[in-house]
């Protein structure tokens, strides 16, 4: 059963920062504990979603990410398109100041957008190619042109840039201002211990007024058993990442057990390239194969929704006129035994004198150990033989880019598919992209028709337009199983009965209003 | 006694460089590249290969093997670790941090280990085959036997959930005071209940020799106090081997503990070693093993002198 609790009713418990209530009661200390360390202090520098999770407290960005795919002002409070969606200007918040004193002003963003359009402190940009300039048109004005279409310009401003004091950044450098962080946020950094602590401590002159939760303190706990002990103890107030099979501990304990859809959409990727599942027949079989409600039930507790298209079913590009794949290994056997893969003596499946054999190449991060056994089982009983192959992170990239696998699990966080067009990338030597679509020979004018419905998504911002382009995309999707689409697992979280005024936000970390309390 | 030290300590760089040569070799054979790991989901196609190949010339990893491993040592010579390909941070102040985490922990986990293992190995030597003994050995036997970690978990729920006597998981930089002390309770006793049962079982094994030498035999016959005997006549003379098991055990301790230091959250330096092999960074593996290793060195050194002081027999000249 899945104990979905939407943002927006949470949103009705908190109060935005932004709209200035009178200051609440005095409250301790909010500890949230996280399984590995930011990367880095510094936003600039940083790329891992963990670590923003982390320091995001004590910066902003321009727009803050709101309940059902809705916008809230960050530092800017207005913005407009124009010329085509190629040129969008933002009103920037007057009257704020880096934690450093240095005033927040067009002057500032631009440094900003600078920082990374430079690739000053890392070597990519979150901008590139999209846009091509970023300049000051007023005291509290900037102009952001775009080079080509960036539908999803907006949401890449909920957590990029999160805005550094040019003053601290200029006169410490990069790694500088990484031992001390300077934005505009409602925390200022106290202390970091790596592998341990960040403290960082109510900001008295932020903005949106100071919070009433004196202090935060992320501690670094490895350990998933571990963080909910730390819980259980009352020692800490917010777990991520709860484990399905402890919902019921935990809630005995006392401990306020959310969860929420989010845009994260786990699949079964196919290795297009080579072996048996360069057949779209043995990928359509291996996806009857597996009996997605019984894993879910097994593996995520009810915690998560069979997926249709990749798409969960809260966001606006769900169609339920795709297809989904059923569990049927009876027509999964028909299917491949029309193919020419006839079971052979040892209920293995063979066609030309070669086996059915498939490597299912999996990594040692959850729930994927769980998993991969279960995949090897269905399969099994449908006449593949199967070899599960477990590696770390380093060395399941080099087999994922080497090809040295059938079928792998694999799950990708996005917004939501049609916003972020990092959702599913076709690009074949994206170090990231496990489908591998486009480019393929073996698709032969597939690939074209994706690189085509791509390229126009990427353009286009207006929601219905989206969903129909995306629908040819899902529909082709589904005609040649490019991508297996298994769920969308809810995030799941542990909270203190303590804690009060919060919510987690699209991007799936505690938010809460400057009225918030741990008492 | 200090050209032994002098000679002893200038085996340490010949040791060590086996040691970062080997540690070189085998995290460069290790499949998985560590630049691929920085490239970000958002960039993709031709840019993702681009930047692979500029990130590649930028940390040098397109020079041969030889050129980066000659690099390397001289960097070393010079006291310079170098950057943390993952966080881009200087990797010495980072590594001392661990290493003092590490250190801490070490050393109270040692203290209570010595503290524990040595008189219950004394008592149940001098009380053998007694229900005492047998109780002492029992457990130092389940000290030993018991998985570290499900030690670990006992100990965190029933101190820190049922009886909330104390955290289950943090560090605050120092356990030098009250408050930081208490983060350090439960990962030593968790330490140090395995390594007492061993040095208890070792220290009763090495005294059992002692204890029906004929030197021993003569002491009681002269009339001196038991007391007196088992402290001066059979402890002081089984204390060479039990100082070798202490020394290896620190350097055990020092070297890191990389299932309690993820149990507990303490930021030692085996996390941070085995954090740095996961994500390919090369430069604070380097590092941090030779931490490692000069840990265990400078133990054996220290042991080694340590011999000279019990037994005066021992000389260094």
């Amino acid at each position: 059963m899945v104990g979905a609790v939407s943002a927006a009713a949470m949103l009705c418990a908190a109060v935005a920062f932004q709209a200035g209530t009178s200051a609440a009661a005095s409250s301790a200390p909010l500890v949230i504990l996280q399984g590995s360390s930011p990367t880095s202090l510094n936003p600039v520098q940083e790329a891992d979603w963990l670590s923003r999770e982390s320091i995001g407290y004590m910066f902003d960005p321009l727009i803050y990410a709101g309940p059902n795919d809705t916008y809230l002002p960050g530092l800017a409070t207005s913005w407009s398109p124009s010329d085509h969606g190629m040129v969008w200007t933002f009103q920037l918040r007057k009257g704020v100041k880096f934690q450093d004193g240095t005033p927040w002003n067009a002057q500032a963003a631009v440094f900003n957008f600078n920082l990374d359009l430079a690739k000053t402190s890392k070597n990519y940009s979150d901008f590139e190619p999209w846009v091509k300039s970023v300049k000051a048109t007023g005291a509290y004005t900037i102009q952001i042109t775009l080079g080509q279409p960036y539908a999803t310009l907006l949401d890449v401003l909920t957590w990029s840039p999160l805005f550094v004091s040019p003053t601290a950044y200029t006169k410490e450098g990069a790694t500088g201002f990484a031992q001390h962080p300077v934005g505009t946020g409602p925390y200022t950094f106290g202390s970091y211990t790596p592998n341990a602590t960040l403290v960082m401590n109510a900001n008295p002159n932020y903005w949106g007024g100071k919070p009433s939760i004196p202090q935060i303190k992320v501690e670094i706990v490895p350990s998933p058993t571990t963080q909910e002990l730390d819980m259980e103890s009352g020692t800490a107030d917010v777990m991520y990442n709860v484990p399905p099979q402890d919902v019921a501990t935990l809630k005995q304990h006392g401990l306020v057990v959310p969860s929420t859809v989010i845009a994260d959409g786990s699949m079964v990727s196919f290795n297009l390239q080579s072996g048996p599942t360069a057949d779209p027949k043995v990928r359509l079989a291996i996806m009857e194969s597996l009996n997605r409600n019984a894993i879910n039930q097994v593996v995520f507790k009810g915690y998560s929704q069979v997926s249709r298209a990749g798409v969960p079913s809260s966001s606006p590009f769900y169609n339920k006129s795709v297809p989904q794949v059923s569990f049927n290994p009876t027509a999964a056997g028909a299917l491949l035994n029309a193919d020419g893969w006839k079971m052979g003596p040892n209920g293995y499946r063979v066609k030309n004198g070669k086996p059915l054999a498939i490597t299912i190449l999996a990594n040692t991060n959850d729930p994927w150990p769980t998993i991969s056994p279960i995949f090897a089982q269905e399969l099994k009983q449908v006449g593949f033989q199967t070899k599960i192959v477990t590696q770390d992170w380093a060395t399941y990239l080099n087999s994922m880019r080497a090809g040295d696998y059938s079928i792998s699990y694999w799950d990708l966080a996005a917004f939501t598919l049609g916003t972020w067009d990092g959702m599913v990338n076709m690009e074949t030597s994206n170090y990231w992209n496990v489908s591998q679509i486009a480019h393929v020979p073996s698709l032969g004018k597939v690939s074209a028709q994706i690189n085509a419905i791509y390229a126009k998504e990427t353009g286009q911002s207006n929601t219905a337009q989206r969903a129909a382009t995306l629908l040819q995309w899902q529909k082709i999707d589904y005609q040649d199983q490019l991508v297996g689409w298994l769920f969308h697992p809810d995030a799941i979280f542990a909270v203190s009965p303590k804690f009060k005024g919060y919510y987690f936000n699209n991007w799936d970390y505690v938010f809460f209003g400057k009225n918030a309390t741990v008492k | 006694m200090w050209a032994y030290i002098a000679r002893r300590s200038v085996l340490i760089v010949p040791t060590l460089l086996g040691v970062v040569t080997l540690v070189f070799v085998l995290i460069r054979v290790a499949p998985g590249n560590p630049i691929e790991l920085m490239i970000p989901p958002g960039v993709s196609g031709a840019a993702s290969v681009a930047l692979v190949k500029k990130l590649t010339a930028l940390y040098g990893f397109n020079r041969p093997l030889y050129i980066q491993y000659v690099d390397y040592i001289w960097q070393i010579v010079r006291l310079q670790f170098g950057t943390s390909l993952q966080t881009q941070t200087v990797i010495l102040p980072q590594l001392l941090i661990h290493l003092w985490a590490s250190l801490q922990l070490a050393l109270v986990a040692f203290i209570l280990s010595v503290v524990l293992g040595i008189p219950a190995g004394v008592v149940s030597a001098v009380r053998r085959d007694s229900i005492g003994d047998a109780g002492l050995m029992f457990v130092a036997l389940g000290g030993i036997s018991i998985p570290t970690f499900v030690l670990a978990y006992v100990l965190i729920f029933v101190f820190g959930v049922v009886v909330h006597a104390l955290p289950p998981s943090g560090y605050n930089g120092s356990i030098f005071t009250p408050s930081g002390f208490r983060f350090v309770v439960l990962p030593a006793v968790t330490l140090a209940l395995g390594t007492a049962g061993f040095i208890a079982r070792f220290t009763r094994s090495s005294m059992l020799e002692i204890l029906h030498t004929d030197h021993v035999r003569t002491a009681r016959a002269k009339g001196l106090a038991e007391g007196h005997i088992v402290r001066r006549h059979v402890l002081r003379n089984s204390l060479i081997p039990i100082l070798t098991v202490l020394g290896l055990t620190l350097g055990g301790l020092l070297g890191g503990q990389i299932v309690i230091e993820n149990v507990f959250g303490w930021p030692g330096v085996g996390q941070y070693l085995v954090n740095a092999i996961f994500e390919r960074d090369f430069p604070v593996v380097q590092a941090a093993s030779i931490s490692v290793a000069a840990a265990f060195v400078i133990m054996n050194l220290v042991t080694d002198l340590a011999y000279a002081w019990v037994d005066p027999r021992i000389r260094y000249d």
